[in-house]
């Protein structure tokens, strides 16, 4: 079954601006999450029931709902960082359309270094490694030189206003809106066909979260497939071409980390 | 993914007495991958790790290499002498203990340059100045170069283990807590670095640890082992962020954030 065929299948619930592309790149169909607590009782905890959606080329959209409707752990889901209980997550890679549920492991992490990219709410990084090697570790991961990939580096930590004088340092003693756009920083040094955005604005000005407004939207422009969490409705609709909206599952309580 | 794995175990069983050593533990390891054994003491990680190196003899199982020229080599079925000339060039070991892997008898130099020259080094000039270089590479002044050993503290001297074990751009290391004594700041420096070769050699390695932080920076993957089972397993930030196993859960959430 291609890609296509099979986000047909996903009952979506999408509000669709018109003339988006439609040559889809990431699909998710019925997918479920539920935790199992095994040092309380055990306590199962739904976080995400029978989610469908799917993601063109070039197309943002953007989750939205109430606090604890998971939309964080649906990203964490898309990107394979949290099992899938049930449904499954389609992703186009070089080629060819994998099912998350069925990719092992070394195959996720090819997944993760070509074609699908995450920035996290948080900077977990080594210590003491310098900010611009850590900007610059996506584009050696993919084989490219040294040189090129501290240029790329540079570049875009220029855009995101990190101060030169910064660069040669690890970001642990950074302010937490420094350390959030060194973490957005590690992602856009490079295109990615697929790109989720947990709260990519969340402690940035207005001159900041421009910058990441445009880096979003070349992001589209070079054709990459955007799904993102955004708590600024402004910048929400300036970004999003399309929102899905998620509602708590009936028996949820949390849906954040178990 | 039909990837060729550069080491795998198959039923690993070791008994001592009646006591457990390890029960059917089988695992790959794959070029230019961290994979990270935890679990408490006492579960079997070290006795795992003796077994892939080749210094214990399992009851049952065995343990495949491949060489540098793609030759599978019986870990346990083959002579003493291959085993060590193996150990001399494309494998390491980092012991916990750094005196297990030193020679308190020479000089911090000549320990390093010890396995360059066994390793097939024939200059001595050379061997001296590499293993100064590998000095500072692990953030020892070079002016200790002359001392022994045993006048160094005790994380100077996991250092200098570390150093002596890469020197020879092993293919594999196998490293047993190698930074349970370290300060803080040089195991950050020696998580980069073990990064580094990763990325720039594609060095492997299978790293016993109980430090969750130090498994989640550095590994790809994780093997969690409780009373010498393998009780989940799979890529790191999966296994620590969603832990479906009872025993993972407990472990994650008695450790102060990983």
């Amino acid at each position: 079954m291609t890609l296509d065929q099979m986000s047909s299948l996903a009952k979506s619930s999408q509000s669709h601006k018109p003339n988006s592309p439609n040559d889809e790149v990431l699909a998710a169909v019925g997918l479920g999450k539920t935790f199992t607590l095994h040092l309380t009782g055990p306590t199962k905890i739904c976080a995400l029931e029978g989610v469908d959606l799917k993601v063109g080329s070039g197309v943002c959209l953007g989750l939205t709902g109430p606090s604890g409707s998971g939309k964080s752990s649906l990203l964490r889901c898309l990107y394979g960082n949290y099992h899938l209980s049930s449904g499954d997550v389609f992703i186009k890679h070089k080629e060819s359309t994998v099912s998350l549920s069925k990719a092992g492991d070394r195959l996720i992490l090819e997944i993760r270094t070509w074609s699908l990219g995450y920035v996290s709410q948080f900077l977990r990084v080594i210590p003491r490694v310098p900010t611009i090697d850590i900007v610059s570790e996506p584009l050696l991961a993919l084989g490219q030189p040294q040189k090129q990939a501290a240029k790329a580096a540079a570049r875009v930590l220029e855009r995101l206003r990190i101060p030169k004088k910064l660069w040669p340092l690890p970001p642990a003693t950074f302010s937490g809106g420094e350390k959030q756009r060194v973490n957005l920083a590690r992602v856009f040094v490079k295109n990615w066909p697929i790109l989720l955005l947990d709260e990519p604005t969340a402690s940035l000005d207005s001159k900041n979260r421009d910058s990441v407004f445009e880096l979003i939207t070349e992001a589209k422009q070079e054709g990459s497939a955007i799904v993102g969490v955004f708590h600024d409705l402004d910048f929400l609709s300036r970004v999003a071409d399309q929102t899905i909206r998620l509602a708590p599952p009936v028996q949820n309580s949390i849906s954040q980390r178990p | 993914m039909d990837e060729q794995p550069i080491l795998t175990a198959k039923n690993l069983t070791k008994f001592y007495g009646s006591q457990t050593g390890c029960l059917n533990v089988s695992m790959a390891v794959y070029r230019s991958e961290i994979l990270a054994l935890v679990g408490e003491s006492g579960s079997g990680k070290s006795t795992v790790l003796n077994i892939l190196y080749g210094q214990i003899t399992p009851d049952s199982g065995s343990v495949l290499y491949w060489d540098c020229r793609n030759r599978t080599v019986d870990i346990h079925a083959s002579t003493e002498a291959q085993r060590r000339s193996l150990a001399r060039t494309e494998l390491g070991f980092v012991h916990q203990n750094p005196l297990d892997g030193l020679n308190l008898n020479v000089s911090a130099g000549a320990n390093v340059a010890e396995r360059l020259l066994s390793g097939g080094e024939r200059s001595y000039r050379r061997a001296r100045l590499e293993s100064r270089n590998w000095l500072e590479k692990v953030e020892i002044n070079p002016n200790r170069l002359d001392d022994r050993p045993g006048l160094y503290s005790g994380g100077m001297r996991q250092r200098l283990q570390i150093a002596k074990n890469l020197v020879t751009g092993p293919r594999l290391v196998f490293l047993d807590e190698p930074t349970g004594g370290l300060d803080l700041s040089v195991q950050a420096r020696l998580l980069d670095l073990i990064r580094r070769l990763q990325a720039e050699l594609g060095l492997a390695a299978v790293l016993v640890t109980h430090d969750l932080g130090v498994a989640r920076l550095l590994s790809q993957r994780i093997l969690v082992m409780k009373d010498g089972q393998i009780v989940e397993s799979g890529l790191t930030d999966r296994v620590l962020d969603d832990p479906r196993e009872p025993y993972t859960q407990l472990l994650v959430s008695s450790t102060l954030q990983v």
